[in-house]
């Protein structure tokens, strides 16, 4: 874990406004090298108005930053040894592939030589070895967003931003193109660091996920970490399919927690840091939850259970969703589709089961951390 | 489906109108081939002749090195003056921006007449003494709106992340422009410098007024018509129409570019 | 957080605007001086000596009078002139409407394979010289012209009629012929703007074609109309060059020769001035109720 005051890139105490209320706010971050970074949050969230300041196309109000030790804040874009890939596609169209990723050599008169060398282990790097000649529109999007990766790669940048690069393709694309960014990250051993707002995408490829609302960090660890004990309401809401449902901290031993929901007591994994009588939230997720069928089969020891109706069931290929009525509210638990569904249609009895250390319990806050590294919580109502 | 077995009126009505606009222009043309200095047929026997005249004559053939040595000036300050502009309206955002692009298209909404007249006016009340220059002055403020257009329209369609990534990439505002932006809008920048030259090349209302003692190609039509027939106007008319045409023939190739 | 970042900061940033603001200003003011320079100085100055008195001889004193306007509007020479230069410029407005509509409608709605072919064609008869036009209608219609000639050796007439040129009949085919492909393209460029699916859906809802036409097609090319007319209309009247070679030698054919006559040969700008002043006011009128209008037609 970083020490912003040491890192190889510093985002220090950052604030950045567009003449209203600030878009991101005194906002702290250490990327240490060779690391994979996302930034995820909503839209609007100030993520890649934070891209934006560290590769320089915009300048903080307030608040520096710096790379390995050197303050760049104030240093134009075009100085700094940081190299972007942007969301749309921003091939140069008048100039071919090959023309395109060498033109950061160009710029910094590589000799011919070389810069043909570095162009074609650049475009070997992203799988298009025999692309060097060919026009831009005859790409596709997911081969010109490779072609924008050789070209920012190609100059070697201490530090490599993608603002959402994979946004604008198609899902099987996407997928593709995630797995290869991961392999070149870990060739390469580059400091990576990476907006989207897609949580699949950013648990999958990252070393560490910083999620983010309103220009500030909600939570910053590693995805298992993110995933299996959510900080806040918003990021177990944000991340990960699961139903967050409020209630209220009852009572807890070192072990469980217990909250009661619309008067329902239920059991959780042990909470951290909420007490007895906190607004609190528990995250079942729709995976961690058993479905039994109702008066047939037995809840197992230890686990926690609640009788619910099945109400609607989705197919959805890998899995089947199951939409719980459970008390007045709904609960969506998945099942691998390959097991035996039967006596799970719609209007049967089912049992929903869970171990409560499967569970987390989370504070129902969308605060922001502050620097000291401590969450900072302030009571807000549901959300 | 009903076949349409009606009288081909539109069709027939709309090929009259093409023959009334082209008819007299296509006549013009044919007769000065004409062997005769008459203006009727019969068309008595093809000639260059009236050609040679117009070539030998010091009177046209120094107005057609004006209209040229004009319209090259009004275009060189036009594309300059005009791409900068429209680089500033459509790149930045700034308040008053969509004021000063209605402002820098108003030249286009005046008469000739009002423009020719208010720079005689300010030409006289300066002191400034009439030439080709102050014809290039009114030149190059009647033809900015229309390159402005044509720049804008285009600009407008330009995404400036492209500009951004060069920046990413190293390169400076200044090579930005040359190595970039240049480049991609700059088959539209050429349509709008053959525009710009065609209308330099024709125009006469302005050049009227602001114009010494030399004169310009269209110049030196009118005032031959107004003072005698002279059969040599139709060449030399042809010439004048062959030049607008060129332009706008070269200019069609770069078109496709502007109306995507 | 130190000081001295923020410090960074702020000047990185504070720099940068000013740049920015710099750059915006450079780039603009080549353009605006000339703009400003050759349209708003020349006009402010020609506004200034329309208040102002003829000392005769082109010579200007620079005291302040309304007489000038007062002689513009009021004159009955000027008040006949300006009707006729309008009148002809509405009439002329009018015909070029009547014949561009019909080529317009059969270009955007009949023609596909030869449209493009078309309006090439129309946009190359507008770059085709004002003043050749000209010139070629003054040669056809003139004493030794193409109809005279025709009529002559059909044995029609014996001797050349010489009615056809400079009149105001010469003048309203010379000016039909000139701004006719405007109207063309305007009028096409409003119909295609019609999409498709609007008529389609018209003739689906039970419209024959007269009713379709009637009741949808017309009311949306409406803006092309007052458009096309406007634009004709305000070139017209104040077109000098066609009067001049084609209405005759004096000066009272058309309001812009009325005015170039006071400032040639008449020595008295001022008066020029305020004539040219009170036309293009007529002009901003045409132009500020074409834009209402166009508002309240909005689709």
């Amino acid at each position: 874990m970083s020490d912003p005051s040491s890192a190889y890139l510093q985002i220090r105490s950052v604030t950045k406004a567009f003449g209203g209320p600030a878009v991101v706010e005194d906002f702290d971050l250490g990327v240490d090298k060779g690391e994979f970074v996302s930034l995820l949050g909503p839209s609007g969230c100030g993520k890649t108005t934070l891209l934006r300041m560290v590769s320089g196309l915009e300048f903080p109000d307030s608040g520096a930053i710096l790379l390995e030790g050197k303050d760049i804040t104030a240093v134009p874009t075009h100085k700094r040894p940081v190299n972007t890939v942007f969301q749309r596609v921003t091939l140069f169209p008048h100039l071919n592939v090959r023309e395109n990723v060498e033109f950061g050599l160009r710029l910094r008169h590589v000799p011919k030589a070389e810069a043909s060398g570095l162009v074609r282990d650049a475009l070997e790097l992203v799988q298009l070895p025999d692309f060097g000649e060919r026009a831009v529109r005859t790409l596709s999007g997911g081969q010109a967003q490779r072609v924008a990766l050789a070209r920012a790669l190609v100059n070697r940048p201490k530090v490599l931003l993608l603002d959402e690069p994979l946004s604008a393709l198609d899902l099987q694309i996407r997928r593709e193109l995630q797995v290869q960014l991961k392999e070149i990250h870990r060739e390469l051993q580059g400091t990576f660091v990476y907006v989207t707002h897609d949580q699949e995408e950013a648990l999958s490829m990252s070393d560490r996920v910083v999620v983010m609302d309103k220009g500030c960090i909600i939570q910053a660890c590693a995805p298992e970490e993110l995933y299996r004990a959510p900080g806040s309401m918003f990021v177990a809401s944000f991340v990960g399919t699961g139903n967050v449902w409020p209630g209220t901290l009852v009572e807890h031993d070192d072990r469980v927690s217990v909250v009661s929901v619309d008067g329902v007591l239920m059991r959780g994994a042990r909470s951290a840091d909420a007490g007895p009588g906190d607004k609190v939230a528990i995250v079942l997720r729709s995976e961690a939850v058993r479905l039994l069928r109702g008066g047939v089969e037995a809840v197992p020891d230890g686990l926690c259970s609640l009788r619910g109706t099945v109400g609607t069931v989705l197919f959805v290929g890998p899995v089947i969703n199951y939409k719980i009525d459970v008390g007045g509210r709904r609960l969506t638990a998945s099942r691998p589709s390959s097991e035996d569904q039967s006596g799970l249609r719609e209007g049967d009895d089912v049992v929903v089961a869970w171990r409560p250390e499967d569970a987390p319990i989370v504070r129902d806050t969308a605060a922001c951390l502050q620097t000291s590294g401590a969450p900072d919580h302030t009571e807000k109502g549901t959300t | 489906m009903r076949r349409r077995h009606h009288f081909p009126w539109l069709l027939i009505f709309t090929i009259l109108v093409f023959v009334f606009l082209f008819a007299p222009i296509i006549l013009v043309v044919l007769f000065s081939f004409n062997k005769t200095a008459s203006l009727t047929f019969p068309f008595h026997g093809f000639t260059l002749r009236w050609y040679r005249t117009v070539l030998a004559s010091p009177t046209f053939m120094s107005a057609i090195w004006a209209s040229v040595r004009v319209g090259l000036v009004t275009v060189a300050l036009t594309v300059t003056i005009g791409t900068l502009a429209a680089l500033a309206v459509t790149r930045y955002s700034f308040p008053g921006r969509r004021a000063l692009r209605t402002f820098l298209l108003l030249p286009a909404a005046l008469p000739g007449l009002f423009m020719g007249m208010a720079l005689l006016s300010l030409f006289s009340v300066a002191q400034v003494r009439l030439s080709l220059w102050t014809v290039t002055a009114g030149h190059l403020v009647y033809v900015l709106p229309y390159f402005f257009l044509v720049a804008t329209t285009r600009l407008d369609r330009f995404d400036f992340l492209l500009e951004e990534a060069a920046r990413d990439l190293g390169a400076g505002p200044w090579t930005t422009l040359r190595r970039v932006t240049l480049p991609i809008i700059g088959p539209s920048l050429i349509a709008g410098a053959l525009v710009a030259f065609s209308l330099s090349w024709d125009e006469v209302m302005i050049t009227y007024f602001t114009i010494g003692n030399q004169n310009t190609l269209p110049l030196v039509i009118y005032s031959t018509v107004k003072q005698s027939i002279d059969p040599s106007v139709n060449a030399v008319s042809t010439l004048l129409l062959l030049g607008s045409l060129i332009f706008l023939v070269g200019a069609r190739r770069f078109v496709a570019d502007l109306q995507q | 957080m130190t000081a001295a970042s923020t410090a960074a900061a702020l000047g990185g940033n504070r720099s940068a605007r000013r740049r920015r603001r710099l750059t915006i200003v450079l780039l603009l003011a080549p353009a605006l001086v000339i703009v400003g320079g050759a349209l708003l100085i020349p006009t402010l100055n020609l506004l200034v000596q329309s208040f102002a008195h003829s000392l005769g001889y082109g010579q200007i004193g620079y005291q302040f009078t309304l007489s000038n306007y007062t002689s513009a509007v009021t004159d009955p020479l000027y008040r006949s002139l300006a009707l006729r230069s309008f009148g002809l410029g509405a009439v002329t407005g009018v015909a070029c409407l009547v014949l561009a509509y019909p080529v317009a409608f059969y270009v955007s709605f009949r023609l596909t394979r030869g449209r493009n072919l078309a309006l090439y064609l129309v946009v190359l008869s507008l770059f085709a010289s004002y003043l050749v036009r000209l010139y070629a209608w003054y040669t056809v219609l003139g004493t030794r012209g193409m109809i005279n000639g025709a009529l002559m050796s059909l044995g029609i007439v014996d001797q050349p009629i010489s009615i056809l040129l400079f009149n105001r009949f010469s003048l309203f085919i010379a000016f039909v012929n000139i701004f006719l492909p405007f109207s063309i393209l305007m009028l096409t460029s409003t119909m295609q703007n019609i999409p498709r699916e609007v008529i389609d859906s018209a003739h689906d809802l039970g419209a024959g074609p007269v009713r379709a036409f009637t009741r949808v097609v017309l009311p949306l090319t409406m803006t092309g109309l007052i458009g096309a007319f406007a634009y004709t209309f305000i070139l017209t009247s104040g077109d000098y060059i066609t009067p001049a070679l084609l209405g005759g030698a004096s000066a009272n054919t058309a309001l812009a020769n009325t005015i170039t006559d006071q400032f040639q040969n008449q020595g008295n700008p001022p008066a020029g001035a305020a004539i040219s002043f009170v036309m293009l006011v007529v002009f901003f009128v045409v132009y500020y109720v074409v834009g209402q209008l166009e508002r309240f037609k909005g689709i």
